[in-house]
């Protein structure tokens, strides 16, 4: 009972390079493995492999194959191919096409011709399991991030499959929920003899659940394989991964707070009938970097989307002093934004464009763009559409825009989700060169609370619909 | 309305419209307009819903009466209108064409307002067997209609975040509204395929749509019932 | 090219392209409407709605190009007028016919060229003969036979205009466009037109 990869050598383009140039692996049924390695490398791409999405939807396999118990996933026909392996996916949205989360059960559950009679007790069980059944009759639309990752779970689950394969499971599931999962997951395995591959950046969850972690590369894997339980973690940190319970380093961004740039005075929101804000007062000052922390779906991204002009508030909300509903368009670039899911905030229809289009009208703006590419490491796909990069580069991207123009605020919905240690600092020290070199006031959510100590001034929790600061070590 | 069958509810409406389409009679269309109102304040149709939809309606139907008030050609005059009274042969023209307007959307909405979509794509495979790829291809795509009002939004709000003034339907905002829905197209196949959807194979079903007695009436009344009624009166 | 079965994704593109489209048209309808008015002063109200017509037939021309199979056309265009359905159109349930023929129109142009033929020429005329169809339709369903011919051959005039702006070259140029970027690159218009590449070196 094993995943295999034999000499599996595979393109996107077809006169491109190859994402995995030749790779033999073999995964067992009897551990939990957790794939890590560096952005872009090659991961997700595997498990596409592995559950046999590709090449049939996209991409050209040059040589080698890939089989799971015995079996090549790409020839099953669907309804037998999800009970051999069932994947899920790195982005939260567009997984659904049904409108309810029950009907989106019911769904899968039609697929592989299970009883009518059965299907209701089933899809109550996955629901139960990953801790959602409170959303059973909740639209798909109107769910947080963090929120449809577990839906998406509960669809795994409600199939029963031989394998799992999950990519970024908890990118953005709060800490509290993730640890839950993870021992659901292993209870899973250990109960039920499901195999799991994982792909992730953070260990912290793994460790108690998973037995291997194996590091890609470049579309290698390397030969050695880990024991989350003794990792070496200096040899971690070497290859760019993110080391669970080990600190960034301190690298807090601020120097003297300046004057207020952003205030909030009694923010309110609420969607359809919920309330989800209940009056938010909170000031932000230049020259100082605030963290936003709090469980998935507490409101974060609500908050953020918000001031973005993306949904209508109750209160005020003032920058500069001035209400952000009346100012215009042109003052309103003064907030630079990277949204929760990157792919909301693209406008230019390559790589180039998106960097380009915050540098217009400004002189050198070629020059300035290439250096800005050259510096994230993406230069070499400027000519790719940005929806063709991988999540971790499309994140990066996104936040890359942000250093082509000056903002006095900048607000950043987990901008270094879903990205490798050295990424992560990249990330964050762009950010606070911005705080430093411009003053601007940077606001950011995140679920790392690592993150959260190592970078913020000040961090604030969102709870019940208010924000309360929390001390460093009240965290 | 809620509980007939869709599949039935949309012959028996097209039915009805084709009636109308065949018979220029103002006086008919309004009364299939007011009915069509009738029969979804009795399908407890929210009101501010209607009241949103009906409001280009209205715009359309004037736009219409004024086109067929001022061009008229003149010889084409239905004889009915003097016997009616109806002022000018003008006013005629523009009624005929304006109630029209009026009655195929107030069919059409009765439609849209009244029906699950869901059970309407399960009611599709199972009684006019449409193939199911069809059936929920289209649902997904149906499903990412509030997807992109919220996209459109959203598209806006990132011009908008980097100083960059775009009018509502200018080219560079439907541009990555455009490379979107490839995108979506892409993933979301992959997606439904991964859960085991493939559109050939036969799948089971929760809870199969059932035609009843009353779809059989009120297919007949539609189909049947109503054109003899207006033949004969 | 043969006729292969239909994938989802297809299905799903096509569907969404008609979905897109819809929306356009229907915030494009209230232009039209705010043009006719515009237009009204001149006596010209009737071609407020032929000038944007085209955009109507964009969808099925766009899908068509992309994924060229027989059939796009017509079904994109089925597909496009049942989401709009869905949404509740002022047009009410005569979309679905309306979509037929128009689908037909464009249909008919490809098939013409035995579908070899993909280029600025067989997208015009896809759009030219969805307009004339749809005109002969609307010629007896909206009785605009009760309009007179002079107003009827001008309107007819500015929508083959309208047709050739926005399924034609609009089209080709947004199907190029996507092209390049490589996005649409395992659909069959990925073969032929030049896609983006990603460079092997940093530098
Ligand atoms: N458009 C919407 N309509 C209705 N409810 C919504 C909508 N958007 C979000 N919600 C709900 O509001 C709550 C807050 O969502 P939000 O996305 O702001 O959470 P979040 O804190 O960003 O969570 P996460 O960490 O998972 O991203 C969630 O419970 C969500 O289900
Ligand atoms: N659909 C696609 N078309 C073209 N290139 C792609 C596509 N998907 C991914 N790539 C490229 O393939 C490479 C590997 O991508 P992949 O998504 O597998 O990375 P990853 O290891 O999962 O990274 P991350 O941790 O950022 O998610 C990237 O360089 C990306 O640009
Ligand atoms: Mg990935
Ligand atoms: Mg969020």
């Amino acid at each position: 009972m094993s995943i295999r990869f034999e000499q599996l050598q595979f393109s996107y383009f077809k006169d491109g390079h190859d994402v995995i140039p030749g790779l033999t692996a073999e995964f067992h049924a009897s551990n939990i493995t957790v794939l890590t390695g560096v952005s872009g490398c090659g991961k997700s791409t595997l498990l596409y492999l592995a559950a046999g999405a590709y090449p049939h939807n996209a991409g050209i396999l040059r040589s080698g194959k890939v089989t799971v118990d015995g079996i090549a996933p790409a020839e099953l026909l669907p309804p037998e191919r999800c009970r051999l392996a069932g994947m899920m996916f790195q982005n939260p949205e567009l997984q659904f096409c049904m409108d309810t989360v029950k009907n989106e059960l019911v769904f899968c559950l039609e697929n592989i011709r299970t009883t009518p009679s059965e299907m209701e007790p089933r899809l109550n069980a996955a629901l139960q399991f990953c801790g959602i059944a409170h959303l059973k009759n909740r639209t798909l639309l109107s769910l947080s991030g963090g929120e449809r990752q577990k839906v998406m779970l509960a669809c795994l689950v409600a199939l029963q499959p031989k394998w799992l394969l999950l990519d970024e499971p908890f990118a953005n599931i709060d800490d509290r929920s993730a640890s839950e999962i993870a021992e659901k997951l292993g209870q899973l395995h250990q109960e039920k003899g499901v195999g799991i591959l994982a792909v992730d950046h953070r260990l912290d969850n793994w460790v108690n659940v998973a037995s291997t972690v194996r590091i890609m590369e470049k579309g290698r894997l390397l030969p050695e394989t880990l024991s989350p339980k003794n990792l070496d973690f200096h040899h971690l940190e070497e290859r760019g991964i993110i080391v669970p319970g080990g600190s960034y380093g301190v690298h807090r961004c601020s120097g003297i707070a300046q004057n207020k740039v952003l205030e909030l005075r009694g923010l309110t929101l609420r969607h359809g009938t919920t309330q989800i804000l209940r009056g938010i007062t909170a000031s932000f000052y230049r020259g100082r970097a605030y963290a936003i922390v709090g469980q998935s779906g507490c409101g974060k991204s609500s908050l953020f989307g918000a001031l973005l002009g993306m949904y209508r508030y109750g209160g005020q909300a003032l920058l500069d002093g001035k209400d952000l509903k009346k100012l215009r368009r042109k003052e309103l670039g003064h907030i630079g934004f990277v949204t929760q899911n990157p792919q909301d905030q693209f406008v230019g229809g390559t790589v180039l464009e998106e960097i380009l289009s915050s540098l217009h009208g400004k002189a050198g703006a070629a020059e300035t763009a290439e250096k800005i590419l050259k510096s994230i490491h993406l230069w070499r796909y400027r000519e790719l559409s940005p929806y063709l990069l991988s999540q971790g580069q499309q994140r990066k991207l996104g936040v890359a825009t942000l250093m082509a123009y000056d903002c006095r605020v900048l607000i950043c919905d987990e901008p270094t989700y879903a990205q490798d240690r050295n990424s992560t600092l990249a990330i964050m020290d762009t950010l606070c060169r911005q705080v430093k070199d411009h003053h601007a006031a940077l606001i950011f959510s995140t679920h790392d609370r690592q993150l959260a100590l190592d970078f913020a001034d000040e961090i604030w929790e969102l709870e019940g619909g208010r924000l309360h600061a929390v001390t460093q070590s009240g965290l | 309305m809620r509980s007939l069958n869709p599949a039935f509810k949309l012959i028996g409406l097209l039915a009805v419209t084709f009636l109308l389409a065949a018979r220029h009679d103002p006086l008919l269309s309004l009364s299939a307009f007011v009915i069509s109102l009738i029969a979804m304040l009795v399908s407890r149709v929210r009101l501010k819903a209607m009241l949103l939809l009906f409001l280009p309606v209205f715009l359309a139907a004037a736009g219409m009466f004024f086109t067929g008030y001022r061009f008229a050609a003149g010889n084409s005059m239905p004889v009915r209108a003097e016997i009616l009274h109806i002022g000018s042969s003008a006013v005629w023209n523009g009624l005929t064409l304006s109630s029209r307007v009026l009655a195929y959307a107030g069919l059409g909405l009765l439609f849209a307002l009244t029906t699950d979509r869901i059970e309407l794509i399960r009611s599709f495979q199972k009684q006019l067997h449409v193939p199911a790829i069809f059936a929920y291809g289209l649902l997904a795509a149906w499903g990412i209609f509030p997807h992109m009002a919220l996209e459109y939004r959203r598209t806006r709000a990132a011009f908008r975040a980097r100083g960059i003034h775009v009018f509502p339907m200018s080219p560079s905002l439907l541009n990555p509204l455009l490379v979107k829905s490839v995108r979506w197209s892409e993933e979301l196949a992959i997606a439904m395929e991964s859960k085991g959807f493939d559109g050939r194979t036969t799948r089971s079903e929760f809870a199969p749509v059932l035609v009843r007695t009353s779809d059989w009436v009120f297919l007949a009344v539609c189909c049947l019932g109503l054109p003899a009624a207006v033949f004969f009166l | 090219m043969k006729q292969k079965h239909w994938e989802l994704k297809d299905v799903i593109m096509m569907a969404i392209l008609g979905a897109v489209f819809a929306a356009v048209y229907l915030a494009v309808f209230e232009g039209g409407l705010a043009l006719s008015t515009l237009l009204t002063p001149f006596g010209l109200a009737p071609y407020g709605f032929e000038l944007i017509y085209g955009v109507w037939f964009m969808a099925s021309t766009l899908a068509a190009y992309i994924i060229r199979k027989p059939g796009v056309a017509l079904i994109t265009e089925v597909l496009a007028a049942a989401v709009e359905l869905l949404l509740g159109n002022s047009g009410g349930m005569t979309v679905v016919l309306t979509g037929v023929i128009q689908g037909l129109g464009a249909e008919l142009a490809f098939a013409a060229f035995r579908y070899r033929k993909w280029n600025l020429l067989s997208m015009s005329l896809s759009g030219i003969f969805s307009a004339i169809l749809i005109f002969c339709f609307e010629l007896y369903y909206l009785s605009y036979y009760l309009v007179s011919p002079s107003v009827l051959a001008g309107q007819l005039a500015v929508r083959f205009l309208s047709a050739i702006v926005f399924s034609g070259i609009i089209c080709k140029l947004a199907g190029d466009g996507l092209a390049k970027t490589g996005v649409v690159k395992s659909y069959a218009i990925g073969a032929t037109v030049k896609t983006a590449r990603v460079y092997d070196e940093e530098e």
